[in-house]
C-alpha cells in the first residue's frame, strides 16, 4: 500500500516538495507496521459498531495507544516533550490512519487544535502541566465553538465567562460538539467583554468534571452518537483555565479552525475507497470490462481525488517551511475534498445499484460503506465552518475581495 | 500575470494583451527563454510549464504544441523556429495520426488535413499512409498543390484547413516512418498533455485577476460587486480550482510521466472552461464585448479544453492506470 506518496527519496537535484526523504518513509513504514497490528487488535477489530473504527470513528483507546506509542501530537517540539517532527510527517501518519480507516476524531481536537494553542499561547506553567498530559491520549479534548445560535458566526457567541476573584464563571450552551462524551477537556470559546464582537472573546480549557457542566447526546442522521449538547451552568473555573490571555479568543480561534480545516483532508480514505468501488465495478461486469461511461465517471472522479492528494502534500510542506496560506489552500482542502467525498458516496451508491440503500455492515456489499458515506458526508461541509463561510474566507481574506457591509445595528435601524 | 510579465518582457517579446502569439513569435519565446534543450531532453519540464502559463495568460493558447512542442519531438533534429506546424488529425482528434483522408503512393500526396495552426508557417508535419503504414511528411506549404484555406475557430489562433492535391514529396521529405511516428507520439504524449494544463493554468489566473479586480472597482447599488456574496463564492470556485491546477501542473512537471500529465490535463480542461462562464458572468455585459480581454478567454478556453487531446481517451488512460496502481498499494 502506498497510499499514494511518491515511494522515493528525493534526488539532490529534484525539489523535495513531492518526494519523500528516507526519514520520511522510514517514519511512515514504522508507523504502518504499528497501525496494522493494531487495526487486528480486539478492541478495534471486535467492535460491534463498524462506524466507530472508521476515520471519523472516536475510539479512546486507540487515541491513548496512540499515545503511548509516540505518535499523537508528534509535531510538539522537543522542548515540551513531543518530538518535534514536521507538519508533513504529520500528514504522513495521517494518511496512514485514513487509509487503514482508523478511529482520529477521539483525539482530532486534541492533536490539531489544543495541543498547537498550549504550546503556542500557553503559560509556561500550563505548558508544563498540560502537554505531556496531552502526549499521552489519556485526556482526549473536545472543542465546544458552536453554540445553537452561532454556528459558523463564532463573533457572536454568547456564552459568558465573567471574572471573579480568581478565576472565571461560565454560562452557556454549547452545542453539536463532537468527542464532549469521553473527553477529558473542554476547549471553550466565551465572552469576556460583552461590548466588544471579535476582541471580546476568550479561551478557555476546562474539565469535563467540573461542577455545572453536564453533557447531553445528540444522535445525528447516521444514528450514531459522536455530537453532544453541553450546557455549562454557573461553571466555576480558575484563572489558568483561560488560554492566551483575557480577549485573545478570536486569534486563538482563528488558529485553531485554520489547523482543524486542513487537517480533515483525508484523500488516503478516498483513495481506497475509490479502489473497492472500481473492483466492485470490474467484478460485475463482464470480460471488456465496465462499460466507458462506468470507467469515466470513476477516472473523472479519481483525478479529483488526485488533486486533493497533491494539494494535502503541498500544504504540509508549505506548513513547514511558513508559506501556508490557510485562507486559500487549507480552505481549498476542507471545502474541495468535502465535495469529492459528498460526490464519492452519490457515485458510489449510484455504482452499487439496489445494494447502495444498505448501510454499515459487513454483511452489506462493499461493507455498506458507500451507503453510511452517503448519509455521513453531508456533516463534512457543515462541521468546521460550512462551506459558505469558507468560499467567503476564500474570497475575502484569501483573494482580498471587499467584504460584505455589516448590517446596521438595532439603534440605526428604522423601524 | 505578473511571472508573464517577466518571462515575456525579459525577452523583449511582450505581446500587447490580447493579441495571440503567431507560430514563429511562440518559438522564439521558447528559444529565448531555453525550454527548446528541455523538450527534446525530457528531464526538466518544469520551465516549459511556466513559459505555457505565462504565454497563455498573456494572450495566446493552443499554439506551443503544434508549433514547438511536437516539431521538436517529431522530428528531432530539425530546426524549431515556428514556421513548422503540425497536421496530424482528420477528424476529431488533433492526435490520431491514422490518416485515413491522406494518402502518399509513390512521393505523390494526396488528401486534406483540418484545422491546422498555420499563422506564419511555410511548412507542415503532415501523417500519411503509405504503402509500409503511417508516415510523416515534411511538406512546403508553397509548393505546386498545397491550398491553404483560413478557417474561422472560436479561439482564432490563425487555423486554416490543408489541402494536398498531387503534391510531390521527396524521399527525404519523409522524416518518420510508421514505427518511429508511433514511438515518438507515445513519448511525446506527456509533455503534450502537460503544456496543454499549463496552458490552462495560464488562462484561469488571468480569468481570476480580472474578476478580482473588476470585484473591487466595480459598484452596484452603493457598494463594490465584490462585496456580494454570489460574486464572492463564484470568485471562490475559481480561487479552489486554481490551487489545485497549480498542484496537478506542478507534480506533473516535476514527476513528467504519462498519468501525472493526463490528470493534469483532464482536470484543468474541466476547470478552465468552468471558470471562462463564471469569469465572464462576473464582468458583466461589458465582458461580453469582443474587445474585452474576458472574451478571449472564453473563447480561448473552450479550445484549450477540445485541442490538442481528447478528453475520453485520457480519461480512459487514467483509468488503466489506476486499476493497475490499485494492485499494487493493496497487496503491498
Amino acid at each position: 500500500m502506498d497510499t499514494s506518496f511518491t515511494n522515493t527519496t528525493a534526488p539532490s537535484a529534484m525539489p523535495d516538495e513531492w518526494t519523500l526523504s528516507a526519514a520520511e518513509i522510514a517514519l511512515r513504514d514504522e508507523f504502518r507496521s504499528w497501525l496494522r497490528a493494531e487495526i487486528e487488535a480486539p478492541y478495534l477489530a471486535e467492535l460491534k459498531d463498524r462506524a466507530t473504527t472508521e476515520f471519523f470513528g472516536i475510539e479512546p483507546e486507540f487515541s491513548r495507544r496512540l499515545g503511548e506509542a509516540g505518535y499523537l501530537g508528534i509535531t510538539t517540539p522537543t522542548e515540551y516533550g513531543g518530538r518535534g517532527c514536521s507538519h508533513f510527517d504529520q500528514s504522513l501518519l495521517q494518511a496512514e490512519i485514513a487509509w487503514y480507516r482508523a478511529p482520529i476524531l477521539g483525539h482530532f481536537v486534541l492533536e490539531r487544535e489544543v495541543l498547537p494553542a498550549i504550546v503556542h499561547f500557553g503559560t509556561p506553567e500550563q505548558q508544563a502541566r498540560l502537554i505531556p498530559e496531552l502526549l499521552t491520549g489519556r485526556s482526549l479534548c473536545a472543542q465546544g465553538f458552536t453554540e445553537p445560535g452561532t454556528g459558523s458566526d463564532l463573533a457572536a457567541v454568547a456564552t459568558k465567562a465573567e471574572a471573579t476573584e480568581g478565576g472565571f464563571v461560565i454560562d452557556g450552551i454549547k452545542w453539536l460538539n463532537s468527542v464532549a462524551q469521553v473527553a477529558r477537556y473542554l476547549w471553550i470559546v466565551a465572552r469576556t467583554d460583552p461590548g466588544a464582537r471579535h476582541r471580546g472573546l476568550s479561551m478557555f480549557l476546562i474539565p469535563t468534571d467540573t461542577l455545572g457542566i453536564t453533557v447531553e447526546p445528540l444522535v445525528e442522521m447516521t444514528g450514531i452518537h459522536r455530537l453532544n449538547r453541553i450546557v455549562l451552568d454557573h461553571v466555576e473555573v480558575p484563572e489558568d483555565s483561560l488560554v492566551g490571555g483575557l480577549n485573545r479568543g478570536w486569534d486563538i480561534a482563528m488558529d485553531t479552525v485554520a489547523r482543524e480545516r486542513a487537517g480533515a483532508a483525508r484523500p488516503a480514505g478516498m483513495r481506497r475507497a475509490w479502489i473497492d468501488l472500481a473492483r466492485h465495478a470490474i467484478g460485475r461486469s463482464g470480460e471488456g470490462g465496465p462499460d466507458a461511461d462506468v470507467r469515466r465517471r470513476l477516472a473523472r472522479i479519481a483525478v479529483r481525488i488526485e488533486a486533493c492528494d497533491l494539494l494535502y502534500r503541498r500544504y504540509a510542506r508549505q506548513t513547514d517551511s511558513g508559506d501556508a496560506v490557510p485562507e486559500l489552500g487549507g480552505t481549498t482542502l476542507k471545502v474541495y475534498g468535502d465535495e469529492v467525498e459528498q460526490d464519492l458516496g452519490d457515485l458510489g451508491t449510484a455504482l452499487l445499484g439496489r445494494q447502495g440503500v444498505l448501510d454499515i455492515a459487513e454483511s452489506s456489499a462493499l461493507e455498506g460503506r458507500f451507503g453510511r458515506l452517503h448519509t455521513a458526508s453531508p456533516g463534512f461541509s457543515l462541521g468546521g465552518g460550512t462551506s459558505e463561510i469558507l468560499r467567503t474566507v476564500v474570497a475575502t481574506r484569501g483573494l482580498g475581495l471587499p467584504r460584505e457591509p455589516a448590517p446596521p445595528r438595532a439603534s440605526e435601524s428604522v423601524t | 500575470v505578473n511571472e508573464a510579465d517577466d518571462i515575456l518582457s525579459g525577452m523583449s517579446l511582450l505581446p500587447a494583451p490580447a493579441v495571440a502569439l503567431d507560430g514563429p513569435a511562440a518559438a522564439r519565446l521558447a528559444a529565448e527563454s531555453g525550454v527548446l534543450g528541455a523538450i527534446s531532453r525530457g528531464d526538466d519540464l518544469r520551465q516549459l510549464a511556466r513559459l505555457a502559463t505565462a504565454v497563455a495568460a498573456s494572450g495566446a493558447a493552443n499554439v506551443l504544441v503544434p508549433r514547438v512542442v511536437l516539431p521538436a519531438l517529431l522530428a528531432p533534429g530539425a530546426a524549431v523556429d515556428g514556421t513548422t506546424t503540425i497536421a496530424l488529425g482528420e477528424l476529431d482528434d488533433d492526435l490520431d495520426p491514422s490518416a485515413p483522408g491522406c494518402r502518399l503512393d509513390d512521393g505523390v500526396l494526396d488528401g486534406a488535413k483540418p484545422l491546422v495552426s498555420a499563422a506564419g508557417a511555410t511548412s507542415a508535419l503532415v501523417s500519411a499512409t503509405a504503402r509500409e503504414g503511417v508516415v510523416l511528411v515534411e511538406v512546403d506549404l508553397r509548393a505546386h498543390g498545397v491550398t491553404v484555406e483560413a478557417v474561422s475557430t472560436i479561439g482564432r489562433g490563425g487555423d486554416a484547413d490543408l489541402r494536398f492535391d498531387a503534391v510531390a514529396i521527396a524521399t527525404d521529405a519523409i522524416v518518420a516512418d510508421a514505427a518511429r511516428l508511433s514511438e515518438r507520439l507515445a513519448a511525446a504524449a506527456p509533455t503534450i498533455a502537460l503544456v496543454q494544463a499549463a496552458e490552462g493554468r495560464g488562462l484561469l489566473r488571468r480569468m481570476l485577476e480580472l474578476a478580482v479586480e473588476h470585484g473591487r472597482e466595480r459598484y452596484a447599488f452603493g457598494r463594490p460587486i465584490g462585496s456580494f456574496q454570489a460574486f464572492q463564492h463564484a470568485c471562490a470556485d475559481m480561487a479552489m480550482d486554481l490551487e489545485l491546477t497549480e498542484a496537478l501542473v506542478d507534480y506533473a512537471a516535476a514527476i513528467p510521466t504519462l498519468v501525472h500529465a493526463l490528470e493534469a490535463r483532464v482536470f484543468v480542461a474541466d476547470a478552465v472552461v468552468a471558470g471562462s462562464r463564471a469569469a465572464l458572468q462576473l464582468q458583466g455585459g461589458g465582458g461580453f464585448l469582443d474587445e474585452h480581454p474576458v472574451a478571449r478567454l472564453y473563447r480561448q478556453a473552450k479550445e484549450s479544453q477540445l485541442r490538442w487531446g481528447g478528453i475520453d481517451r485520457e480519461h480512459d488512460a487514467i483509468w488503466g492506470h489506476w486499476i493497475a496502481r490499485a494492485d499494487a498499494e493493496v497487496t503491498a
